[in-house]
Formats: structure tokens, sequence, C-alpha cells
């Protein structure tokens, strides 16, 4: 039996378990909606849905019957609760009298259980019967479309957040915005009274600086640990060192940035001797150390998948263990390597607790690491809880959102690229 | 051959001047990457020891269980804890299912065509998402358009979705360490495709699977910018001890937005209560990837095959 006669059809059997991940969403859905909607809200579109749930639910529901070898007819027992609740309300007979409520109330209670006793817990009659053959493996079409579901749920999720992000910031981006304007002026005035500018420039730029600064810290860190990692450790210190970098790569964001506000701050006080240690010095150093953990792992992996025919093939010639990292590992691992960069970087680019506490946030065109800056993501989490929904501003703050998912998305799309370049060749 | 068979064997095995400096360019390299990633690993202890150094004053178990006070500039992180227990166990039951089964239609059903390579890809950029706009999407879909208002469902279905891939990659990684020939000798017995995933393959994978959900939850539990706007609040009362105290349909606090909001919103935070909640957050966070790591460890120890 296929999905859709599952759903709909009010012939044949099905077991316990098709019965249970068809109707549990249907419940969930129904739970959800009759806690959302009050007794305001008119009956709209929203109802045509909920009326084919209740379709479903009632084909499911015969079939399971059918299973266990009684009669179409008993999915009528279903609406018993309706027709008590709809007298209850309606009839004149039962107006005033609330002694009755809690006796209906039980009457409906013990219907409701006994249909779910008897639908999802008692089994089929075993082999066929007047309704069909035996419903074992009824069941498998249902996962098998869940399964699916679940699988292609990443492209909903990744569609779905392009275009929500869009929806918000649509109107101001197609009526009004200066495209050129936002992306090269400095002026970024959104809550200014006669002049409101909304000029990008500064922002991309301080994101794009201090990600440089990270991974100018970053690179050298993670791709040294990854070599030692991978080459000079013995087995035991690598899962030591493995397990140190997977706690680095927990700490939230937030204590990062909290980091950077506190201890950072005064030590490059102290250091530097500046009057503020919110710096991009600052930022750039947090986000390093939150990148380190990807670029050592991904460029791990990529020296790993270096065959070991290779090193073997260099160290019978006499090479050195360097002298295989330099000259065999490193050439052929440089797409894997360049792939962690990249991802690293993309890190970098969206993270937002970290630099929106730990570089100053004020909009400023940086011209050296002890500048205080501000990011796009930054720019977002500190204004988009005072703006008024539909606003200009508001608006503004998504179409950030859209540029900054396109800016990962590429650089993402890129690293898979590189990634797969070396797979096959 | 003439020349190699005059070598005498002292000679051979002595060092040349070569062999001597390769040696030592070696060390020297092994020296420097060692260096390396010490430096990358100190900071980490560095941090927790003086976040536990200054939080020391105010450590204590009533600091867990007190509400904040006086302005959040005293008392506790009672609320905010609960908050976050709350956003992480409701985002771990939507999370969880979808990811273990994106996992298993990736490595199960799936076959090797351009479709699968766009989910794999969709699986990827999702994982690069950065998390404010994760909040932009939390806002538009579940706030507004589905309606939820700010309340914790919507803060943990953002969650949910931005922690999949941390679950759909580990399972991923748990499956395709079951062998082929497991899931062969199931379909010669005549077994459907989902009586060898249930029977043969998930009882087989479930420690790797446990792990991803155990890092899913760390990683929710750590997140800022993604519930800031979808149903995490800067303040909030509940009742003390009482463990049922929030409403899904709520707004709640968080841990990580209520160290956002006392390091940087709020004046004259009395000395300590700051650290003392950022040692509780990584604390937790620490305390679950550690669990994660035990149970991948012990369960390697008991692999059959």
């Amino acid at each position: 039996m296929n999905f859709l006669r599952i759903c709909f059809s009010f012939k044949g059997r099905i077991n316990r378990a098709a019965w249970w991940l068809l109707n549990l969403p249907i419940f969930v859905i129904f739970a959800v909606s009759i806690s959302i909607f009050d007794s305001h809200t008119q009956i709209t579109v929203g109802t045509i849905p909920l009326l084919i749930l209740v379709w479903i639910h009632l084909a499911v529901s015969a079939k399971r019957w059918h299973d266990k070898d009684t009669p179409t007819f008993w999915i009528l027992l279903h609406f018993v609760p309706l027709i008590i609740t709809i007298f209850l309300f309606a009839s004149p007979l039962f107006a005033g009298s609330w002694i009755l409520f809690p006796l209906v109330f039980l009457v409906v209670l013990i219907n409701v259980l006994w249909i779910i006793y008897e639908l999802g817990f008692v089994k089929g009659t075993e082999g066929s019967n007047q309704f069909g053959p035996d419903s074992e493996t009824s069941s498998e079409s249902v996962i098998d479309v869940y399964i699916s579901l679940c699988g292609i749920s990443s492209i909903i999720f990744v569609f779905g957040i392009f275009f929500f992000v869009f929806k918000e910031g649509a109107g101001f981006l197609f009526s009004g915005l200066n495209i050129w304007e936002f992306l090269t002026s400095e002026e970024w005035y959104p809550t200014s009274l006669n002049n409101k500018r909304y000029g990008t420039f500064a922002l991309i730029l301080g994101t794009f600086s201090v990600t440089a600064l990270a991974m100018l810290i970053a690179v050298p860190f993670g791709l040294g640990a990854a070599i030692f990692v991978s080459e000079f450790c013995s087995p035991k210190l690598r899962e030591t060192f493995k397990i140190v970098i997977e706690f680095l790569a927990a700490i939230p964001s937030v204590v990062w940035g909290f980091i950077g506000l506190t201890l950072m701050n005064q030590m490059i006080i102290k250091v530097f001797n500046a009057p503020i240690g919110l710096t991009m010095l600052n930022g750039g150093i947090m986000l390093a150390l939150m990148s380190v953990p990807i670029i050592v792992s991904i460029a791990e992996d990529a020296l790993k998948a270096v065959p070991d025919s290779y090193r073997e093939a260099a160290e019978a010639l006499g090479a050195t263990r360097w002298q295989v990292i330099y000259r065999v590992l490193l050439p052929a691992a440089k797409n894997g390597l360049l792939a962690a960069v990249l991802l690293g970087a993309a890190r970098s680019i969206g993270e937002t607790m970290a630099v929106l506490m730990a570089t100053g946030h004020s909009v400023n065109i940086p011209l050296g690491p002890l500048d205080w800056i501000r990011t796009l993501t930054a720019t977002i989490a500190a204004e988009l809880g005072e703006v008024a929904r539909g606003d200009e501003h508001y608006q503004v703050l998504f179409i950030i959102g859209i540029l900054l998912f396109t800016i990962t998305f590429i650089v993402n799309l890129i690293a898979d690229l590189v990634i797969k370049g070396i797979r096959q060749s | 051959m003439d020349s190699n068979t005059d070598i005498s064997p002292e000679l051979m095995f002595t060092e040349t001047d070569i062999g001597r400096r390769n040696r030592f360019v070696e060390n020297v390299f092994k020296i420097f990457f060692f260096i390396m990633t010490c430096l990358m690993i100190l900071p980490l202890l560095l941090i927790i020891g003086y976040l536990f150094y200054k939080a020391l004053p105010v450590l204590s178990l009533d600091f867990l269980f007190t509400n904040p006070k006086d302005n959040m500039r005293a008392g506790g992180l009672w609320a905010p804890f609960l908050g976050t227990i709350y956003l992480v166990v409701v985002s771990l039951l939507v999370a969880a299912p979808i990811g273990v089964f994106s996992a298993v239609y990736l490595n199960e059903y799936a076959r090797e065509n351009w479709f699968t390579r766009i989910v794999n890809l969709a699986v990827v950029n999702l994982a690069g998402v950065p998390s404010i706009v994760h909040a932009l999407f939390g806002v538009g879909a579940f706030v507004l358009f589905a309606g939820l208002g700010e309340s914790i469902l919507a803060a943990s279905l953002t969650l949910a979705i931005m922690t999949l891939p941390v679950i759909i990659a580990s399972t991923t990684e748990a499956l395709k360490a079951v062998p082929m020939s497991f899931r062969e000798a199931c379909w010669n017995l005549g077994a459907t495709r989902w009586q060898t995933i249930r029977r043969i393959v998930l009882p087989n994978s479930i420690s790797g699977i446990l792990t991803g959900v155990i890092l899913q939850v760390s990683r929710a539990a750590g997140e800022t910018a993604p519930i800031m706007f979808t149903g995490a609040v800067f303040y909030k009362a509940i009742a003390e001890g009482n463990v049922f105290a929030y409403n899904i349909t709520d707004q709640c606090m968080a841990l990580s937005l209520h160290l956002y909001t006392i390091s940087t919103q709020v004046p004259d935070v009395t000395e300590g209560i700051p650290y003392g909640t950022a040692i509780v957050l990584v604390g937790s966070v620490l305390l679950v990837n550690a669990a994660a790591i035990v149970l991948r460890v012990y369960l390697r120890t008991r692999k059959r095959w």
C-alpha cells in the first residue's frame, strides 16, 4: 500500500505503528492550533487543512478497525465526544445544570482513552481477514516518507531561512533603498531624525578586517597544531589534544565576549598602554580562539586523508619527517587545508556575541588593530530589539541579514567545492 | 652495485652530516609545532582558571537556586538557569528525531546523485548560516508568521534548526561506522530496509547517535543570538524551586543572555556575579561535553567489530 492510500483510503488494513505515526502529528497540530487560536479567531482558510487532517484521522482509524476485523462504521465512535460537546453547549436541556459537566467530561474521557487503547495498543488479527492480508509491514511506506521528509528538511530550512529573512526586508529593498549607497557609504545613521542614512561600508569593513586579523592569528596556530596532532603525536597524546580542542570549541560565544570585555580588555590596556581595550585586536583574538578548533579538526582530517603510501614512499627514499610533511603532505592536502581556513573564516564572519562585546561596537573605519570597530552581525544584534516592526530601519537590519547569509553561503559553497575537488582527483 | 658493496657496515650506519642536520631540523619543527599546540590550549585553562578565581566569592548552591534580585545587581541564577533547561529540552525534542532521521536518509536511503549532493550541501550551509541570521529567521518565521509570539516554543524551534547539523553530522559518522556486511546479512534474510535499520543499524550506532545528541545540548545551551529576539528576555521573575515555573508559550530568561545583560547593560552589578554566571554556563556546557566524550570512549571499548 502506498503512502497516499494509507492516508486517504477507507479500504484495507494497517498496523499500530502506522496508526501512531500518522495520528501523533495530527494530535500535536490540533493541540497547538487549539492553544493558539482563541475564541475570537474567525473560521478562516486555516480550517481547510484541519478538515483534511480530520479526514486522514478517520481513514487511518477505519483501516485500523479493519485490522481488528471490525466494520468501517465503528469510526462513528470518534464523533461521540464532538456530539456530546455540541449538545452540552447548544442544547437548552443542559443549560444551567453544571452538575452534568463533570459527568459528561468523564464519558468523553473514557471514550477517547478506549479508542486510543483499541487502535493504538491492541494487535490486529493474525493472517488475512475479510478486509485484506496481514498488516505487519504496512507502516513501512509511512516510515519511508517520514525519513525522506526529514532528509530533505535541511533544504527546506535553508530555503526557509532565505525566504523569511528576505520577506521581512523585501519591501524596503525594492523601494527606497539605494543599494549602491547601502554598500559603499560609511554613514550609518539609522535613527537620525531628519536625514536617515543606511550606509554599511564601515560595518562590512569592520567584519572583514576583524576576520582577517583573526585568520592571521588562527591560521598558523591552527595548521601548526593540526600538523603536530596528526604527524608528531603519539596516539594517546593525540586523543588528549583532540578532547581539549573539543572543549575549546564548546565554550559559548557569549563567554568569549565576556572574556574580551574583562580579561583581554585589561591586558590590552596594560600591554599597549591604550585608553580602552575593546578594539579590533581584542575581537580578533577572541575570534581566532573560536575558529581555531574548526581549522584544526578540518585540517587534521585533510592530512589524515592523504594515503599512508605517500608517506611510506617518501620515507623509503630517506626523507625525514619534516621533509615528508613539507614536500609531500602539504601539497597533497592543500585543498583540505584551504577548506579548513575558509570554514574558519566563515565562522568568524558569522560570529555575533563575541564581536558585539569585545570590539567596542562603534561605527568606524579601522586604520589599525587598536581602533574600535563594528560588525554587520553585532549591528543586527544590538539594534533589532529597539526598532518597530515594519520600520525602514527594521527592514534594513533584515537586508543586512540577507547580505550576511549571501556572504557565508558563498564562502561555504567554495569550501565545499574545494573539498569535493580533492575527492575527485 | 659494486660501489655499494664496498661500503663497510660501520660506515653504513654512521650518521652523515646531512642526516644529522635533517634530524635537527625535524626536532626543531616538532618542538615548534608542539609549542603552537600548547599555546592554543593554554588559553582554555587560563580562562577557566581566571573565571573560577573571580567567581569564587559568589559560588554556592544558593547562587543557583535563588532568583536575580535588585534589578539583577544581586541574587542568583534560578530563573535564567531553568529557562536555559527549558530551551534546551524543547529544542532537543524537535532536533533529535529530525536530525537522526535526516542522517538515516542521507546514509541509508539516498543514492549517489545530484539531489543527494544538494541535500548534503544544504546541511553544510545550514551549519554555516550565522547565528544572528537564524535569529532573524526565527523572528520572521516563528514569532510573526506562525504566530507563536516571543515564546520558549519559538526560541526553541530556532535553536533546533540551528543545531540540527550537529546531530546530522555525528549521526552520519555513527551510521557510516556500521559495517556494510551487517546490512547485507540482514537483507539476505529477507528483512525490509526499515527492519534492517531498526534492528541492525540503529542498535549498532546508538553510541555515536547519543554523542551527537549530547553535543547538540551543549551547543544549544550556549547560544545567545538566536534566542535574543525569539523568546528570551532580560528579566522575568518566577517561583523559586518550582521546576514547572515556565509555560511553553511564555518568555523566559536564559543563562547566556543573562551573562550578556549583566556584563553590558546593567551598571553596578555585584562583583563576582557575572563571573559566577560565566563559570556556571561554561561549567554546564563542558560537563555535558565531557559526558559525550566519556560515553564515546566507553562504548568504543565495548565495540565488537
